[in-house]
């Protein structure tokens, strides 16, 4: 008789052993979201000594293949997994993935506070983006030219907005960029014909405009709980794939993100916070 | 300092001036490579990021994969994979048990105390375009190389929706889970015993009609020569002149999917030759049906699992249960599985399989629990430990025989 | 000597010299290091396919983040060019005044007072500088001229200009300090009144070194990068109207790198403009350097 079944217990603790050995935190994928991981890492990391978060980026699909492959924890994704990544998830791990939104991604448009215009579809900003439309006058504002401003080219703004409102179109090339959302807020706030899109739900001395998402649809303004609802036509939800419902550690980590704590840097590095 | 020596002793009355404008000037010289430094503060930060190590690597990538790009470019619509299976068979049995099959011939011979490659595939699949794929699929585990699939389909979306195909060559039936499932994603070692008796070699040729709706609803139909693969007559069209009807509906909710399956064709038979040397042919009724279900959960902390489970029925005609004009055998078999994730690199899965090659006929059941542990070293490394208990029923005095089988198997997917 | 005071002599002679080499080391391989990076320009076919030098010279829009990228550097030449020129035009009159007032002009007190003023200016850093353009300068600028692009060349010029003065002037002022007093001398007792003194005399004698400082602050003027990246609207337009936004080279740089993937096309023309930047900069350094040279030479050769 051979006692072969008694590989199966030695089989099972040794490799029960090997996967409770404590590891770090591992965050891969959407390259938007790579500063925010960033700033969560370091931050987590200060005030939980011992913890250890490593990041790297490569974008949502490359961030989602390493959740399905096991060689990222958690996986940063700036869309929705399709049906075919989650159904090759299901067939190795059984379950169709674990989506927490972590942060929302969104677009504040600012005109000058003088600026009679108020609301305007998606449609019309990519006509003023790609400058199909140079006058206020087309839109129902005073005959006076209108004077882009946009971020540079490195920032997650400039691709959410190229993406989602220009729809993969380049920008005019007269678009003026400015290093940062504040520094375009200051622009809009002093230039009567401005406009200017930045990351940050409110800031003073400009005026929000409402987006509607087509011609004939309602518009909404860019405040929290329209952004939460998710009926403001500029925001997206930024997500956390995982394997499995967080536990131990990783439970800790995703726990202190969804925190006031965690959602202030989100906040600080000029997304919305989820909570 | 000897030239501002020999200007000094040259005119010593001029020191205070000179020296003056010395300062100026080395002021400037000073100034100089400080404005070059500061006039591209950005560029040397740059550097920042550990210039060595990055720069080696860079360097490196960078000419391998610019130099490989537009080359690439043309072969990335060509994509190779496949997988290897290396496996240990132990059995519990003395040497000489051999095991016999519904037809009372033997199937195969107990005594697999030893290595072997199970399988050694080898896929080319080919996109030209968005809508059109082909594929080959080779096995060469054993001596000789085998054609598993080739295939050509166009699939065609609808509104990013719905998407209807057309499939043409040698694949799998649109037939039964266990049956589509590849073996590299499998975790006890081989499929069911009646996905294994009624689906043999899961294989034909045949045309193919697919129709989805997101990836909710996915329904296949088509026809196919019926043999199978494995058949003996194979490639060579069996004595029938009518295909063999397979279909599948498949629903998937996500965290639960549900199917039926058919298989409805007539399967032929070469009587021996008459008294007028000729042969004659039977056509006799062949079907089996198909339901099955997976349903997918998560344990707090271990992570995700699965419960699948599968029924098959089939109806074939024999000529060696009854001679001449023959019986029909109705078969069942039904097979469950619990397959665990046990954090990040284990699995456990739990079959139980039942077979019932002819339910009119007593003592032929075999049920088989199946018990494996598989180990993920990564996304394509893994090992996998099986231990497997058939029970046959037997009529008393004889024994059920021991047959236990312990699995021991690599495999590496690529 | 002593035999330890020649070894202490020694080993701070080798040590000044090692740091000497050390620095100019340094920035030989910083040079290296910019060059190679904008090498695949020139070599790699997989760069060469997306952009060859008729495209960086030839073609008019800088688009480097798009489906069709393309980077054309006439238009941030263009921008380079109208903001050193701009605040040339601004600083030079400005420093030059002041030199010559400090120097020949003012009374040991005012002299005092304006000398250190002028060089706090050079200790104001650029983001202050650029964020006083962005806030306050462009505001006043369009409220006079009624210009409709708000953040222009001007704007960034004048700034640019603002942050150049303290190096013109303090380059000026040594340059006429430096002229002998015989040279004044011999003025005076030729009959010449104080002001024919100074602007027959003295100004053209020290001009060389004026000449200097004017190249330094141009040099400045090209690099200098924050100021520029918050003031001048950064819309890369091709056009030499002064009064619409402009993009610079070095604040094409600055805005783009951070976020660039390395090795890409994109990476390697931003290094090409470090270059590119690095070359401008060296050539009007060391005709800045050849004039002093020669001022020194003409002073020592005229005594």
């Amino acid at each position: 008789m051979k006692k072969y079944w008694l590989l199966i217990p030695i089989f099972t603790l040794v490799t029960a052993g090997a996967a409770l050995a404590g590891k770090a935190i591992t965050i891969k994928g959407s390259d938007t979201m790579v500063i925010l991981n960033q700033r969560w890492a370091e931050n987590y990391m200060n005030n939980h000594p011992g913890a250890v978060v490593q990041v790297t980026g490569g974008g949502s699909g490359v961030g989602i293949s390493a959740l399905i492959n096991g060689t990222t924890e958690i996986c940063a994704s700036s869309r929705t997994m399709k049906d075919s990544e989650q159904k090759k998830l299901r067939e190795r791990w059984n379950i169709l993935g674990v989506g927490i939104p972590v942060a929302k991604d969104g677009v504040t448009l600012f005109l000058n506070a003088s600026n009679p215009v108020s609301e305007l579809s998606l449609e019309q900003l990519k006509n003023i983006y790609t400058r199909k439309v140079k006058n206020w006058r087309e839109l129902g504002g005073p005959e006076a030219p209108i004077l882009l401003y946009g971020r540079e080219s490195s920032s997650g703004t400039y691709v959410f907005f190229k993406d989602t409102v220009l729809l993969g179109a380049d920008f005019a090339p007269e678009t003026q960029t400015m290093p940062g959302t504040a520094a375009i807020v200051n622009a809009v706030s002093k230039d009567p014909n401005g406009i200017g899109y930045g990351g940050v739900a409110y800031a003073s001395g400009v005026k929000h405009l409402k987006i509607r998402k087509t011609a004939g649809a309602a518009a909404y303004d860019p405040i929290q709980e329209n952004v939460k609802s998710g009926v403001y036509p500029l925001s997206r939800d930024l997500f956390f794939y995982l394997r499995k419902t967080p536990s131990g550690d990783t439970k800790k980590f995703i726990d202190w993100i969804l925190s006031p704590a965690g959602q202030e840097i989100v906040t600080k590095v000029g997304y919305f916070p989820v909570k | 300092m000897k030239e501002e020596n020999g200007e000094k002793g040259h005119q010593p009355t001029r020191a205070f001036a000179e020296r003056r404008k010395k300062m100026g000037f080395k002021k400037i010289v000073f100034a100089l490579p400080l404005a070059a430094l500061l006039s591209l503060p950005v560029v040397t930060r740059a550097e920042e990021p550990d210039p060595a190590a990055q720069q080696g690597k860079i360097d490196s990538l960078d000419d391998r994969v610019l130099a490989v790009e537009s080359d690439v470019s043309g072969l990335k619509k060509v994509k190779i994979s496949g997988y290897v299976q290396a496996r240990y068979e132990a059995s519990e049995n003395s040497k000489d048990q051999y095991k016999v099959d519904a037809n009372k011939s033997v199937s195969s011979y107990l005594n697999k105390d030893y290595f072997y490659i199970r399988r050694g595939r080898v896929k080319v699949t080919w996109e030209p375009t968005s809508l059109t794929t082909f594929l080959i699929q080779i096995d060469a585990a054993k001596n000789t190389i085998t054609l598993k699939d080739a295939e050509g389909s166009i699939n065609f979306p609808i509104a990013n929706k719905y998407s209807v195909g057309l499939k043409m060559g040698q694949f799998k039936w649109p037939f039964s889970y266990d049956v589509n499932r590849s073996s590299s994603d499998r975790e006890m070692p081989e499929r069911a015993l009646s996905t294994q008796n009624l689906m043999p070699g899961e294989r034909d040729r045949g045309v193919q009609f697919q129709a989805t709706y997101k990836g909710l609803v996915d329904f296949r139909t088509g026809l196919f020569s019926g043999s199978g693969i494995q058949n003996s007559t194979f490639p060579v069209i069996p004595p029938t002149s009518k295909p063999t009807w397979v279909s599948r509906l498949a629903l998937d909710f996500g965290w639960v999917s549900l199917a039926g399956s058919s298989f409805v064709g007539p399967a032929g038979f070469t009587l021996p030759a008459d008294a007028n040397s000729t042969n004659k042919i039977l056509r006799r009724d062949r079907n089996r049906f198909g339901a099955d279900a997976q349903f997918y959960y998560e344990l707090p902390y271990l992570g995700g699992g699965r419960l699948m489970a599968e029924m098959i029925s089939g109806k074939d005609f024999s000529q060696s249960l009854k001679s001449g004009n023959g019986g029909y055998a109705k078969s069942l078999g039904f097979q469950a599985t619990l397959v665990q994730n046990f954090l990040d690199k284990e699995q456990f899965a739990f079959r139980y399989d039942f077979w019932d090659p002819d339910t009119g006929v007593d003592y032929n059941r075999v049920v088989t629990y199946g018990l494996a542990l598989i180990h993920n070293f990564d996304g394509s490394a893994k090992l996998t430990l099986a231990y497997e208990i058939p029970k046959n029923e037997v009529k008393a005095p004889a024994k059920d025989p021991v047959d236990n089988k312990t699995t021991i198997q690599f495999q590496y997917k690529f | 000597m002593k035999r330890g005071e020649r070894i202490t002599n020694s080993i701070l002679e080798g040590g000044l010299k090692l740091s000497a080499l050390l620095a100019i080391f340094l920035i030989f391989l910083i040079f290296i290091f910019i060059f190679k990076e904008a090498l695949p320009i020139f070599t790699n076919p997989g760069v060469r396919s997306e952009v060859d030098l008729r495209d960086l010279f030839a073609s008019s829009v800088w688009q480097p983040v798009s489906d069709h990228p393309r980077f054309s550097l006439l238009p941030l030449f263009l921008g380079t060019l109208k903001l050193s020129l701009i605040a040339i035009l601004f600083a030079t009159p400005l420093a030059l005044g002041a030199a010559i007032f400090t120097a020949e002009f003012a009374p040991r007190a005012l002299k005092e007072t304006i000398k250190p003023g002028i060089e706090i200016l050079a200790g104001i850093p650029s983001v202050v500088m650029g964020a006083f353009a962005l806030l306050t300068l462009a505001s006043v600028l369009q409220g006079i001229f009624g210009w409709t692009m708000r953040l222009n060349a001007v704007n960034a010029g004048i700034a640019l200009g603002l942050a150049i003065v303290p190096t013109i002037y303090s380059v000026a002022d040594d340059a006429l300090r430096a002229v002998p007093g015989s040279f004044r001398e011999a003025a005076y007792a030729l009959g010449s009144r104080r002001n024919q003194a100074i602007f027959r005399v003295i100004i053209p004698v020290a001009l060389p070194g004026i000449f200097a400082g004017f190249m330094l602050g141009l040099g400045r003027a090209i690099g200098e990068t924050m100021i520029v990246l918050l003031a001048s609207g950064n819309a890369a337009i091709l056009s030499l109207d002064p009064a619409l936004s402009t993009r610079s080279f070095s604040a094409t740089i600055a805005a783009e790198l951070g976020e660039v993937v390395f090795g890409s096309t994109h990476y390697a023309v931003l290094f090409f403009i470090g270059a590119l930047l690095f070359v401008i900069t060296f050539i009007i350094n060391l005709i800045a350097n050849l004039v002093v040279e020669r001022f020194k030479v003409r002073l020592a050769g005229v005594a």
